[in-house]
């Protein structure tokens, strides 16, 4: 055999398959998207529906039944006893809730009839005749226990739908339009402090660059958390001298007392000299701040990389022609940025409806002034509301893709050139 | 005229010292010189625009412009890349020094126009730069250097990356543009056959040394 090699000819070269190469692109990409799609369907999946008067009847019945059974046998049990009496005109009641008697309450509204009466039979008659049992030594306290348990799962089917149940809530209402108010004022801020920094770090070069490069990326690297501990103690913790503080009591009268010069005292000094009740620590303009600094570093981040890629060379030539840097960053570089604009806007946007740790620090879950939806998404599950947190998720999901949307559009527009 | 007066130029690194020339009023000069040696740098200096001029001085038609900004050296540029404005029409790039200027939309109308006419790109004039072939958009870069009327011109390599037939047309589009039109051209180039087809000064940038090869009258 020969060892010197032969030409390539395309009858004999084959180059590798790239099946496991698409194959690994696809599972991988896959495996990522079904994992996005299965987590928001979980949270459709959690919370409760309504349901229809018939369908809750239905369901309603076998739990009723059930108590009915162990009433029964409690009443076999307690045969002869001080207790009968009672528990056989719970077991009467009890057995109404099957056959509800035909009045005007029960014809109106016999969901609701069956609830109250099912709830109180269960939580006053019930829970006396516990008491009564065990006052006489009769041991029947297992099954009217069943007994109550059964009437409390026929109550909790009347729930109204979890949606409902958010959608109506007026803190959870206030607390989206905060948060949607508060991201866009924060995503805005964000873009006017990120495009002078960005353009300023992509175009020139100064002593200490890199220094100043590495703070603005602070806030990106650091836990959020670490950032409203941060605030916290910048405006309240360090001080700047004293200064009189008026406080007045409950019966009008006012007294003087001298505490720290903080910058929330400064701040709201000077705003009651304008007669203006300033609050930062606390307050929504807190809520702001706070989701600027950790958006802006990435609004910052994205300006930078947008003015990188835009070439120095369109501004020389229009200096050239006798256009000053100004009017050359206005009329060629912001316009040629406008996507990258977007992205920031979209990013600082996004980062803010998602920021909790330097809210929950330095502003606190105040209803109706401090809490935000990522706020009332931690309050709903840390009381084991978890179908509502659940659904309160899922409105920050659609908000934030509503949002998306419509800045992809936007992006779209023709004033910018499609590459 | 362009004349450079034992210029030393820094930019970042890169150092060029003493360096002396002169293209007359009028006269069509071309820079010559190996890949990086300075060429550009030497141009964009003239331009204003990166390099820092540490000593010597830099005279535009009898006007010390050394340290001037770009807008009132009364230049036109076109660089390797064209860097034509990518968000506004061809029309507009033209128009850009014009508006600058404060003429009146008549007045814009027809000196572009004009100027569309004789470097034959009127067709384009409603189009945005992408998608434009490298010798449109040479032209282009050229219709907007003239526009507000330059005492000189500085082309960097106006000439590369074109295909055979393109290279010619241009050729012969600075030919025509330098007879009709007053300004002073500083052309560099690589090529001594783009040299000898045009240039009437011959400037040559060897080791650091800015060397007058010879005038063609």
């Amino acid at each position: 055999m020969s060892s010197t090699p032969t030409p390539d000819s395309p009858s004999h070269f084959r180059p590798k398959s790239d099946t496991t190469f698409f194959f690994g692109l696809g599972t991988l990409g896959g495996f990522y998207l079904l994992l996005i799609i299965s987590l928001i369907l979980a949270l459709v999946i959690v919370p409760r529906w309504g349901k229809s008067d018939e369908t809750k009847l239905l369901l309603m019945s076998p739990s009723i039944r059930e108590a009915i059974k162990y009433l029964e046998s409690a009443n076999q049990k307690a045969n002869g006893t001080v207790v009968a009496t009672g528990l056989e005109q719970a077991l009467e009641e009890t057995r109404l809730l099957i056959d509800p008697p035909f009045d005007g309450r029960s014809k109106e509204d016999p969901i609701n009839y069956l609830a109250t009466e099912a709830r109180s039979l269960a939580n006053i008659k019930l829970s006396e005749l516990v008491k009564k049992a065990d006052a006489v030594n009769v041991d029947i306290g297992r099954e009217l226990g069943l007994a109550k348990n059964s009437l409390l799962d026929a109550v909790a089917i009347d729930r109204p739908s979890d949606y409902s149940a958010v959608f109506n809530d007026p803190r959870i209402r206030s607390s989206a339009k905060l948060s949607f108010v508060s991201c866009t004022i924060s995503a805005l801020l964000s873009l006017w402090v990120a495009v002078p920094i960005g353009y300023t770090m992509s175009r020139f070069q100064f002593r200490g660059k890199n220094f100043i490069d590495s703070i603005l990326d602070v806030p990106i690297v650091l836990p959020p958390l670490v950032i409203g501990l941060g605030l916290l103690i910048l405006f309240n913790n360090i001080s700047f001298g004293t200064m009189d503080i008026t406080y007045f009591d409950r019966d009008g009268s006012q007294y003087i007392i001298q505490e720290n010069r903080t910058i929330e005292r400064m701040i709201k000094q000077a705003g009651e000299s304008f007669g203006l009740q300033l609050r930062i620590t606390n307050g929504a303009a807190g809520v702001v701040l706070a989701q600027f600094m950790v958006a802006c570093a990435f609004a910052v981040r994205t300006m930078r990389n947008t003015f990188d890629q835009i070439s120095p060379r369109q501004e020389e030539v229009a200096m050239t022609l006798g256009s000053s840097r100004s009017e050359a960053f206005w009329s060629i570089v912001l316009p040629q940025g406008y996507r990258g604009l977007m992205a920031a806007g979209t990013l600082a946007w996004a980062r803010s409806l998602g920021e909790f740790g330097p809210i929950l620090i330095f502003c606190g879950i105040n209803a109706h002034r401090t809490e935000v939806m990522s706020s009332s998404v931690y309050l709903q599950f840390s009381i084991g509301e978890i179908e509502k947190a659940a659904v309160v998720s899922l409105l920050m999901i659609a908000l934030a893709f509503v949002v998306l949307l419509l800045v992809r559009n936007l992006g779209k527009s023709d004033s910018a050139p499609q590459r | 005229m362009i004349q450079l007066e034992n210029l030393c130029l820094r930019n970042g690194s890169f150092e060029l010292n003493d360096l002396s020339a002169t293209i007359a009023n009028g006269s069509y000069g071309i820079l010559m010189g190996r890949t990086g040696c300075g060429k550009t740098t030497i141009l964009e200096a003239i331009c204003g625009l990166r390099p820092h001029v540490i000593s010597g001085t830099i005279w535009l038609n009898d006007t010390d412009v050394t340290r001037l900004k770009p807008a009132e050296r009364g230049i036109g540029y076109v660089p390797q890349d064209s860097a034509l404005f990518e968000t506004m029409s061809i029309f507009d790039n033209i128009a850009f020094a014009l508006n600058l200027r404060n003429w009146t939309e008549a007045d814009i109308q027809k000196r572009v126009y004009e100027l569309a006419e004789l470097i034959a790109i009127t067709k384009l004039l409603d189009r945005l730069p992408f998608g434009l072939s490298g010798g449109e958009a040479k032209r282009v870069a050229l219709a907007r250097a003239l526009a507000a009327s330059p005492g000189v011109l500085c082309l960097d390599e106006p000439l590369g990356a074109l295909d055979e037939q393109t290279h010619g047309e241009i050729c012969d589009l600075l030919v025509e543009l330098h007879r009709e039109i007053d300004v002073t051209i500083l052309h560099i180039t690589h090529s001594s056959a783009e040299a000898k087809r045009l240039g009437e000064t011959f400037i040559r940038l060897e080791g650091g040394q800015l060397n007058e090869v010879h005038h063609r009258e």
